[in-house]
């Protein structure tokens, strides 16, 4: 509380400053009107994010997650402004009390209305920078590998956003690594985002609401991981009547129910998702198989006018089995529910109990044992919203995250020649404090400050090694390389005893200085720490995914980050141009020791160098947002590093103590995405992509050992793949565009890779399996690949 | 533990569904650097006399052959005391010794002068178990399509060892190995797996094991990482054995002085 109250003085001071400042309680001497309401689709499923604005002033406010606004307005006559991305905006009387404003899709209407603003333009006043949202219907144009749309492929076409390559699991935002995005859905983290090793997100496009997806300038309630924040919201079920939607695709079907209960205080929303089996795995006529599901629901329930209930819930499996060689089976599961509850107009809480689950299991049955490994986590939240004059919101709240980590039982069956083992589960917890300030200070100026208090203890019962010096990895100076170090003894730690502690105090700042309605320039600076690491000394991500928690031997990881934009709106918002150059570092960013065994190993501090990350780059972002084209341009021109240096003058470090770049370094990051509405049965999309090679190290020579060939490798990541670049067009077809009732369909045509280009995924050196002599080889994963999905709702 | 690593498997299915082709890639070519190939096999049942040592240098990488360094003075000497001379068979690169005397457990020094710089590492002699039993299955390998071989040997439950496994039959154009140890094995009957399409009737497999220093365990994990390309990870650059090169401390050469007892058993599929 300590820091609550230290900002709260903070808050006062700069309220001080400010000569023109009015006193909140003075405020109100003219007639103000307050108009509460809900923003709804067509089918009357609420919209979080959208913008109501009282019409022709800059007074407006943005709806909260489930589609509710309170606007304070000057006068009786006024007007609201209502708008949405991707839907006609609304403009309504106010009313008495409470208003229900149902927006209407814009695609479809094109010819009848012209679309004069929607949400897509860029926020110009409000102080928060470094954010992407991308909704359902934006993400549903966005034509996708197989003709899935895909959430997180789509971010990809977003500035700062890259992965590892095609059909890679993870994402990495402005050169930061995977571990290292918060991925929230309903609030709850996901620990994996993808399903069969990264074809497709474990985000089913029907029942994603909105995404966004936060790069910098982070605010305070956020916090746990340095890179982004992802921040997913699962659709709440329609008002108004019961429907369904669904689509049938060549990888996988989709199918969701929503509608309200008991009299419209209670709503649904149910949806799977399943791909077919034997899809990938025509090897042969076995009983090979590969697959995966997701079940989404989420429910919510009116108890009365100031307390609202919800429940939310994700279960998702990706399940592989080969003849009888191994079988697995992974996912994410979670829970939340959450009580929210209006203490008055301006005061809203949100209560939360969270759990998730992500497991990851695997039968081996040539060596004949089973494996698991498992992270859970228990969650409690409480946020506040408080509302204190239209210029001064506070957001606080405290968050208590636990931790339990299972990294892995080994389970042999009889024939096995494996003993059973169970390595060293690992118990934390992360609790954390926040106060967070959107603040106008006058027309022209806003911010948005906070400060995030965190903390991190890792619990008992766990065995800690001992090593002399407290050095675990130990540098062998005669041969230049890094041994582990063997442990002098051990300590017990009992249930429940600390075994170690970290805090941190992480400040946010956000500004924004508007020149005039049309232009602004925004500065952001924000620290944030992240007390988890994953384990991974592959490209990216693989689904076994085991995390370490910081610890005797692992700290913390840290970032700093700073980020400065120009933004602006052209022809009334017609064109939009966002700019942001970026800077941040990163400490105690973890690498390995050539050789870590990061699998299986209860000493894992033996494997691990500390080092550091740093990237920064440039981003540019030009959205055309009305019209019957629509779409954007968005390039990055970024580098990203990392640096894990000796640590004394015998110690060669990691590539001689050098910054190397790291895998997922992109220099040039160039996406096009296009959106045309012919006429109004058909609707063209089309993007394109163009990124440097990611870094790789190519050989300098070979040589023999015992009559084997081995590359020489001299130094890390010294060359690029080739560029990666494609075009995909997709072709969205509606029968029959004026019906609004009963089956409604469309058919969505798409081709990916238009031009074929076989995009390396790594290229590899190694002797030619029957001629023994050394080539290199490629590896691409999608060549041309036309598809069709039926899309309907009804 | 190396085997562990099939818990990345599903990398494997990527890989099989996935194109793959052979590409032109121009590569430059470093300085050429001196490559120590010293590995002493002690085959159970032989005397283990007759020894040799390798002398190369790196090639460009598309290069058939690596060239041979001769003219090198090459010894080990023993605990004891007594040295061991290797002889070059002139211009081969090959340095022979016909009274080497292999003695379990026992550390070994090699020195080498070549071109004005030494040489120098020094190992110990691991000790393997006897391969007891090879078998083979028909419905094994990945899909469950291949004939699978298995071959097994018992584990020391008193001590921590690592093995390097070479499996060779005439499918193949190079030994594939591998390496292991017994963290997860510990005392147990341990067994070793190879499979391959064209295996067929009256085809025949060897496999040979080695006992081996959790340092060259190392080493090799490294170097078969390096050898078979995998596509998911950054190759280590400069793998260093335990070669030191005492004129120039930070010129170190390639290669590794290794020292193991061997086992090998064979097996004809019927």
């Amino acid at each position: 509380m300590k820091y609550l109250l230290k900002t709260l003085y903070f808050i006062i001071f700069l309220l001080c400053l400010h000569p023109f400042y009015t006193p909140l309680w003075a405020q109100k001497k003219t007639q103000t009107i307050k108009v509460r309401g809900q923003v709804v689709n067509e089918n009357g499923t609420p919209l979080p994010q959208a913008t109501v604005v009282e019409y022709g002033t800059q007074n407006g406010v943005v709806t909260d997650m489930d589609g509710n606004f309170s606007i304070t307005v000057s006068k009786a006559d006024a007007k609201l402004e209502v708008s949405y991305m991707g839907y006609k905006t609304l403009y309504t009387e106010i009313a008495k009390d409470f208003i229900k404003i149902s927006l209407q899709p814009d695609a479809s209407q094109l010819d009848e209305v012209v679309v004069t603003q929607n949400r897509s333009i860029t926020e110009i006043r409000k102080p928060q920078m470094s954010v992407n949202r991308l909704s359902s219907e934006e993400i549903k144009r966005i034509p996708a590998v197989l003709g899935e749309a895909d959430p997180l492929k789509s971010l990809l076409q977003l500035p700062g956003v890259t992965n590892s390559g095609e059909a890679s699991s993870g994402f990495n935002v402005r050169g930061g690594a995977s571990d290292q995005n918060l991925i929230l859905l309903d609030g709850s983290p996901i620990f994996s985002d993808s399903h069969l090793l990264g074809f497709f997100s474990v985000f089913n496009p029907d029942v994603v609401q909105e995404m966004e997806l936060y790069k910098g300038g982070i605010p305070a309630r956020f916090g746990g991981r340095v890179s982004s924040v992802l921040d997913v919201q699962q659709k709440t079920g329609s008002t108004d009547r019961f429907h369904m939607n669904g689509g049938i695709g060549l990888i996988s079907s989709r199918l969701l129910a929503e509608g309200p209960f008991d009299n419209g205080k209670g709503t649904f929303m149910i949806a799977g998702r399943s791909s077919y089996a034997h899809l990938f795995l025509k090897l042969a006529d076995n009983d090979n198989s590969g697959y995966f599901y997701d079940l989404n629901t989420k429910l919510s329930y009116q108890l009365n006018d100031n307390n609202k209930l919800f429940l939310s819930a994700y279960f998702g499996r990706d399940v592989f089995k080969l003849s009888n060689s191994f079988s697995t089976s992974y996912g994410n599961a979670m829970m939340n529910l959450r009580w929210n509850h209006q203490f008055s107009e301006s005061l809203v809480s949100d209560l939360s109990l969270i759990y998730s689950d992500y497991s990851f299991g695997l039968d081996l049955s040539f060596y004949d044992f089973e494996w698991d490994n498992s992270i859970e986590t228990y969650n409690f939240k409480y946020d506040f919203n408080h509302r204190i004059s239209d210029n001064f919101q506070l957001r606080y709240g405290l968050n208590a995250l636990y931790y339990d980590f299972n990294p892995g039982t080994i389970k042999p069956r009889d024939s096995s020649s494996f003993n059973f083992r169970q390595l060293k589960k690992k118990y934390a917890l992360e609790p954390s404090l926040y106060v967070e300030a959107e603040h106008k200070i006058s027309d022209r100026l806003s911010l948005n400050y906070g400060l995030r208090y965190s903390a991190f203890y890792r619990y008992g019962q766990e065995e800690i090694n001992i090593y002399e010096n407290d050095t675990p990895v130990i540098f062998n100076s005669e041969l230049g390389i890094y041994e582990n170090a063997t442990p002098t003894g051990s300590k017990h730690y009992g249930k429940g005893e600390k075994i170690a502690d970290f805090n941190q105090l992480e400040p946010r700042i956000g500004l924004s200085y508007a020149f005039n309605q049309e232009h602004s320039v925004k500065l952001s600076y924000n620290r944030m720490s992240q007390y988890l690491h994953l384990l991974s000394n592959t490209l990216s991500p693989t689904p076994v995914s085991t995390w370490m928690p910081s610890g005797p031997f692992i700290e913390p990881q840290i970032l700093d980050q700073v980020a400065f934009g120009y933004f602006r709106n052209f022809k009334e918002g017609t064109y939009s141009l966002e700019t942001e150059i970026f800077y941040k570092k990163v400490k105690n960013r973890i690498d390995y020791i050539d050789n870590a065994e990061l699998i299986g190993n209860d000493h894992l501090e033996t494997e691990i160098l500390k080092g550091k990350a740093r990237a920064y780059g440039l981003e540019v972002l030009v959205k055309k947002n009305t019209g019957k084209l629509t779409g954007w341009i968005s390039y990055t021109l970024s580098k990203a590093e990392q640096q894990t240096p000796g640590r004394n003058p015998q110690e060669t470090g990691i590539n001689n103590g050098e910054w190397y770049l790291t895998p997922y370094d992109k220099l040039h990051n160039l996406a096009v995405t296009a959106g045309y509405q012919l006429n109004r049965k058909w609707s063209l999309g089309g993007n394109f992509i163009f990124q440097s090679g990611r870094p790789v190290t190519f050989p300098k020579g070979r040589y023999e050992i015992g009559g084997i060939s081995v590359p020489d490798y001299r130094s890390r990541s010294d060359s690029r793949l080739p560029s990666y670049h494609h075009l995909d067009l997709s072709a969205t077809y509606v029968p029959k565009p004026e019906k609004k009732k009963g089956w409604q369909g469309e058919w969505v045509f798409s081709i990916f890779n238009l031009y074929g280009r076989k995009n390396a995924a790594s290229i590899t050196f190694h002797p030619n399996e029957n001629t023994g002599y050394s080539e290199a080889t490629r590896l691409s994963v999608f060549g041309i690949i036309p598809s069709i999905i039926y899309n309907f709702k009804f | 533990m190396k085997k562990l690593r099939y818990i990345y498997i599903l990398a494997f299915v990527l890989v099989s569904i996935s194109c793959e082709d052979t590409v032109e890639v121009d590569l430059e070519t470093a300085d050429p650097k001196l490559v120590i190939d010293a590995e002493i096999d002690w085959k159970k049942g032989t005397s283990g006399n007759e020894q040799s040592i390798k002398l190369t240098e790196t090639a460009g990488y598309y290069e058939r052959e690596t060239p041979p360094v001769s003219g090198a003075v090459v010894s080990i000497t023993a605990e004891t005391g007594e040295i061991f001379n290797f002889e070059e068979e002139p211009g081969t690169g090959i340095y022979r010794c016909t009274d080497f005397e292999p003695v379990i457990g026992a550390n070994y020094t090699l020195a080498i002068m070549v071109e004005g710089e030494s040489y120098t590492a020094t190992e110990q002699l691991m000790p393997v178990p006897e391969i007891t039993a090879m078998e083979y299955i028909e419905d094994g390998g990945f899909i469950g399509e291949d004939i699978e071989v298995r071959g097994y040997y018992q584990d020391n439950p008193e001590t921590e060892d690592y093995y390097l496994t070479g499996f060779s039959s005439h499918v193949l154009p190079y030994t594939e190995y591998s390496v292991s140890d017994d963290s997860f094995t510990q005392g147990n009957l341990v067994y070793d797996i190879f499979s391959h399409e064209d295996l067929d009737t009256g085809s025949e497999v060897t496999m040979k094991l080695y006992g081996i220093s959790e340092r060259f365990y190392n080493y090799m994990s490294l170097i078969l990482e390096s050898a078979e390309g995998n596509p998911f990870r950054v190759p280590a650059a400069n793998i260093k054995g335990n070669i030191r090169n005492t004129t120039d401390e930070n010129n170190a050469p390639y290669g590794y002085f290794r020292l193991s007892e061997t086992s090998e058993k064979s097996i004809t599929i019927e």
